[in-house]
């Protein structure tokens, strides 16, 4: 009689009931593989001509997993935390550019409402002051938004900091638990550091893209973004870097190279730090660069209620004076062409001359020496903070809004007629005149007497200045512009010039050196009204005279709300925000899409993998009862033998 | 594949699934609360895009709307002010027909009385304001747009001085479309059409060749300088002879007939262009000669020649001045003198050719005056300053009759622009509530939420989120325990 045999069957069918407990108490356990204890018969035994069975044994505890599908699963956590952290980052940049109230798109509309307002009322001036109020307002949240992509690129900066010191801490864990599993598996195969390992490299999938090279005896590689990497003595590590160009990459640690990483989240955090995010920002200081320099534009060439200017100074500085201006650092790019100063007099006769501007051959200096050449003003530049400024004699004032000249340089008339030029000059393009009188005689009483007005592209007009002209009476030169011919005499050949203007600055220049400028600041962080403005509202200039009426400055606003400026000339500024929003809404909705897309894969895969590993306490039940019914068998056979071998005793007793 | 399904299987699923229909329901719920069915532009991309267009645009309407507000008020108080003026003008016209027909000189004073009162409504009416801005100032809107003062010289009219802007005021309802609300006075209460001058009074001197540009109205004062006598008579000019002379004329013109009676050269006589014969002796230094038209010559006796008996030649110049004296131009008896107004700079062209004697001349300039001078002219003459005669009278106020015609025309063209204007911006204002109803509407559809429709979605997500929850609780409760049980 052999108590063994019953002995294995319990001892077989314990450690199976134990298993099965094990399975049950980790149901819920996250990376957690069932395990199946196989058992297999004990080793015959040779008994007379027979061999007699000996029993069971438990052959090994097999943890229950599939290779291919943990695999999958694994890179679906990669993708997965990749686009929930993007999707996370861009829903915040949709926030930024969500319109609504104290947004900048509401600031924008506001600022040309008000603007549109004024013309209609331009005798209020706490309309003057909302404009401001509302260009403060434009300003601050144009910064405000500026700062905010700041502030998201400094916590992306963090996150991507924390993440890689994370990974780096995850890495250093598997290096040592892959120790303690070699050292296991020489005993039994440690099938719970086995899972521990698959959880942590799920762990580290969620931070980079990782790929598992399983090996025999439970040794392992691992593709990590990318590259092979050995688990062996001692642990890969990462490092985030910061390049001179502002973008953040990760480099193994003491490399020289960039890491392509393409999952997780340390991916989807570079690819948003370095590429969605500075996109955005950029639009963000297009849109408050190109509001810049065409508002100021459009603001330098007319005039506030104060008239025209004693003093005035730039709000914009170049870095270095001396060099071309291409050269010197400006704010906005400046563009060869002209530049027209207006300079008047006490009586109020006014003369408009032109300086040439090229970026590319004169400096600010140049500039300023060419603004000193013209007589009754004087440009000064402060070599320590690269600023013009430019100054009139006094008695004289000067502007830049390219009104004509009323009395024209008459260095080459004889007569004692005084030619004087009025009107509004409506032509788009600028024009230079030049009148040529023909014949000689007197004012409105000389038969025949004409004046020929020729522009600079050779096409000539005759007015009548003989008999049938009423001395100063108006003779329409066309495009809103004419000429009068006082009382007295005029010679043969008689001649003056005068500039037509409708652009009075076709450089650029006045914005980019901020000169009468409604804004100063170079970009989105540090836009804001100029403080001249804000101190008087008077001085925004509405108008080309400085009367309270006049609005035709305003128009050049307005035009501006529907210019099509930013974007390379495709877009207005209120179309360039909408877009801006649309463009995130489309990625964020798109990404949500691709998380749905991926989420749903790793539901799937999650199932799939619990399908074959996953605790089915029902299974695990029925696994129980038949145990225990082997439990019970055995101990059945125990005692039954115990019954036999108690008969045998009572025989021998 | 292997089917195994485990509790974990299950129970994640009803968590997946209660949270998505939990995310839908609370997103139903903010729509049918806020009224909106787009909140963030992830929403719907394009759909948002077209929300922001439109939200835009509508601000933008109701910005041109407002703009369209405030125009049409400072136009429709234009408007009504003009058709006062002009109300005023035809009342001016009636009183100067009325001034023609009138004999007596009290009833021209009552009338010039009224115009005076009419001339005074409309320099009020010049300076109409809105909300503190003077409406015909043109640009220059805080600044009255005239300032009337008198006559700068005697025999002149009112002075006129136009203080506001060369340039309108405008208001721009959008970029593309502006309307002008701040007029220029001088472009309403003023329409120049020159016709030829007229020249009253006695000097000779008449209209000359050239175009002139003085307005209104002028004294031309034609003053006496030196006179001269021809041949050996020894006749000389006598001490009142600059300021009392009063002939003028190129040599010939007028004539002097001396007769030495004496025959010692002590007394005789001597008579003016052929008149009655004066006696003059040795002793005369200042004797006056009248000629039969009453002009004179002061001449001096003491040298004359012994034994002169003839007729001699007279020479006699002068000037001629339109600003009362301040300059003068001398008289060289030709077809066209230009002479200027040193106080405006503006000038006149005068035949000089047949000026024979000094005096002051009443120059008119029709179709110059504006309105308010053409109301103090209608005025002065009604009063009868200038002594014309009745026939000179009626027509000058039938010159007045055309002035008013004329003007009156012009504020009613004026007027009929503005009304046009009006009427435009009523036509755009009305384009424009369309517009904004347009995009309200077009709005609602794009952004606000289909409540019907969203419950009935909520309604559906509601009982998914039940079966979720009944059907998981029905798996869960349902395990082989309860069978070995």
């Amino acid at each position: 009689m052999n108590f063994g045999i019953g002995l294995s069957a319990l001892q077989a069918s314990q450690f199976a009931i134990d298993n099965v407990s094990q399975n049950i108490a980790n149901a819920g356990t996250e990376g957690y593989h069932r395990q199946v204890v196989h058992m297999e018969v004990r080793q015959s035994q040779l008994v007379g001509r027979f061999y007699q069975g000996t029993g069971v044994d438990v052959n090994r505890v097999e943890r229950v997993r599939d290779q291919v599908i943990e695999s999958v699963y694994t890179n679906s956590i990669s993708d997965l935390a990749k686009i929930e952290q993007q999707n996370v980052i861009e829903r915040q940049i949709e926030n930024y550019l969500q319109p609504g109230e104290g947004t900048i798109q509401n600031a924008l509309t506001g600022f040309f409402d008000e603007v549109s307002r004024l013309s209609a009322n331009p005798g209020e001036r706490a309309l003057r002051t909302s404009i401001v109020n509302q260009g403060v307002n434009l300003a601050t949240r144009t910064r405000n938004l500026s700062d905010q992509f700041g502030e998201l690129k400094q916590s992306i900066d963090q996150q991507i900091d924390s993440e890689v010191d994370a990974l780096n801490k995850q890495l250093e864990r598997l290096v040592e638990l892959q120790s303690r599993i070699e050292t296991s598996s020489s005993i039994d195969t440690p099938n719970n550091l086995l899972d521990q390992r698959d959880q942590l490299i799920n762990e580290i999938a969620e931070r980079v893209d990782v790929q598992r090279v399983e090996q025999l005896q439970n040794k392992l590689g691992l593709t990590l973004t990318g590259s092979p990497v050995f688990i062996g003595a001692s642990p890969v590590r990462f490092e985030a870097f910061s390049n001179p160009d502002g973008t953040r990459e990760i480099r193994l640690e003491n490399g020289d190279r960039p890491l392509k990483i393409n999952g997780g989240k340390i991916a989807s955090l570079l690819e948003t730090r370095n590429s969605i995010t500075e996109t955005y920002q950029s639009q963000v200081d297009e849109f408050a660069t190109g509001l810049m320099r065409e508002l100021d534009q459009a603001h330098a060439t007319g005039l506030g209620l104060e008239g025209p200017f004693e003093q005035i100074s730039g709000s914009r500085a170049v870095d270095d004076t001396t060099v071309p201006l291409d050269e010197s650092g400006l704010a906005f790019p400046v563009e060869e062409g002209e530049l027209f100063l207006t300079i008047t007099d006490g009586n109020g006769n006014r003369r408009t001359t032109g300086i040439s501007i090229d970026p590319a051959i004169d400096s600010l200096e140049d500039v300023a020496a060419n603004i000193s050449n013209l007589d009754n003003v004087q440009a000064v530049v402060d070599s320590n903070t690269g600023k013009l400024s430019v100054f009139a004699e006094p008695g004289f004032s000067f502007d830049f809004t390219g009104r004509l000249t009323t009395v024209p340089d008459l260095t080459g008339f004889t007569g004692t007629s005084t030619p004087q030029i009025g009107g509004e000059f409506e032509n788009p393009e600028n024009r230079r005149l030049t009148v040529s009188v023909a014949g000689s005689g007197t004012i409105g009483k000389t038969p025949g007497l004409v004046a020929n007005v020729t522009d600079d592209l050779g096409n000539v007009t005759q007015v009548e200045i003989g008999e049938g002209y009423e001395a100063g009476s108006e003779l329409a030169l066309g495009d809103g512009t004419f000429i009068t011919f006082g009382p007295g005499d005029v010679g043969a050949g008689d001649t003056f010039e005068f500039d037509q203007v409708a652009n009075s600055d076709t450089s650029g220049i006045l914005s980019a050196l901020g000169m009468n400028s409604f804004f100063e600041g170079t970009n989105a962080s540090n836009i804001a009204v100029n403080s001249r403005i804000v101190d008087n509202p008077d001085r925004i200039a509405s108008s080309k005279s400085g009367e309270i009426a006049d609005t035709r400055n305003i128009e050049s606003f307005l035009v501006l709300r529907e210019a099509q400026v930013l974007q390379e000339g495709t877009l207005t500024f209120e179309d360039f925000l909408a877009e801006a929003t649309a463009a995130i809404g489309i990625q964020v909705q798109s990404s949500a899409a691709l998380q749905s897309s991926i989420e749903q894969l790793n539901f799937e895969y999650e199932a799939d993998r619990n399908a074959i590993s996953g605790v089915d306490l029902n299974e695990e039940l029925l696994a129980l009862n038949q145990y225990q019914k082997s439990y019970d068998a055995a101990v059945q056979v125990i005692r039954t033998m115990d019954s036999m071998f108690e008969t045998l005793v009572n025989i021998i007793r | 594949m292997n089917f195994r399904t485990t509790s974990f299987a299950s129970s994640s699923q009803a968590l997946r699934y209660s949270a998505q229909y939990n995310a839908n329901i609370i997103k139903y719920q903010r729509q049918i609360s806020s009224g909106l069915q787009l909140e963030r532009s992830s929403d719907d991309p394009v759909t948002f895009r077209q929300v922001s267009s439109l939200s835009v645009r509508l601000q933008e309407l109701q910005s041109e709307s407002s703009t369209i507000a405030d125009s049409e008020g400072k136009l429709n108080t234009s408007v009504s002010q003009l058709q006062q003026a002009n109300t005023l003008l035809v009342r001016a016209k009636s009183l100067a027909q009325q001034g023609i027909q009138a004999t007596s000189t009290a009833e021209r004073n009552a009338l010039a009385v009224e115009v005076e009162g009419i001339l005074l409504s409309l320099q009020q009416t010049s300076r109409t304001e809105v909300a503190g801005s003077f409406l015909y100032s043109g640009a220059k809107a805080n600044t009255e747009p005239y300032q009337f003062s008198g006559p700068q010289v005697s025999g002149g009219t009112l002075s006129v001085d136009y203080q506001g802007s060369d340039n309108n005021g405008r208001a721009y309802i959008n970029d593309a479309i502006s309307v002008d609300t701040f007029a220029r006075a001088d472009r309403i209460f003023s329409d120049v059409d020159r016709t030829e001058a007229v020249i009253l009074g006695s000097t000779g001197a008449k209209i000359g060749q050239g175009t002139d540009s003085l307005v209104g109205r002028a004294t031309l004062q034609v003053r006496h300088t030196s006179t001269s006598y021809s041949g050996a008579s020894g006749v000389a000019p006598g001490l009142s002879s600059v300021g009392g002379d009063t002939v003028l004329g190129p040599t010939g013109e007028h004539t002097l007939t001396i007769e030495d009676t004496s025959g010692t050269g002590d007394f005789g006589t001597v008579s003016l262009n052929g008149a009655a014969a004066v006696e003059w002796t040795r002793s005369d230094t200042d004797l006056r000669v009248v000629s039969n038209d009453g002009k004179e010559v002061f001449i001096n006796t003491s040298t004359i020649s012994v034994g002169f008996n003839g007729t001699i030649d007279i020479t006699s110049d002068g000037t001629v001045s339109v600003d009362g004296g301040l300059t003068t131009t001398a008289i060289d008896f030709s077809a066209s003198q230009t002479i200027v107004d040193s106080t405006t700079g503006k000038q006149t062209h005068i035949d000089t050719r047949d000026v024979r004697s000094t005096g002051d001349d009443y120059l008119e300039f029709p179709g110059t005056s504006d309105v308010f001078q053409v109301l103090f002219e209608l005025s002065q003459d009604l009063r009868g300053t200038r002594d014309l005669s009745d026939v000179e009278l009626a027509e000058s106020l039938d010159r007045r009759v055309g002035d008013l015609d004329r003007l009156s025309d012009h504020v009613l063209e004026v007027l009929g622009k503005q009304a046009a204007s009006l009427q435009t911006l009523n036509e755009l204002d009305n384009r424009v509530i369309d517009l904004q109803l347009e995009t309200e509407t077009r709005l609602s559809e794009l952004a606000a939420t289909d409540i019907p429709a969203t419950v009935l979605r909520l309604q559906n997500d509601q009982n998914l989120l039940e079966f979720t929850y009944a059907v998981t609780a029905q798996i869960s409760s349902t395990n082989l325990l309860d069978f070995l049980r």
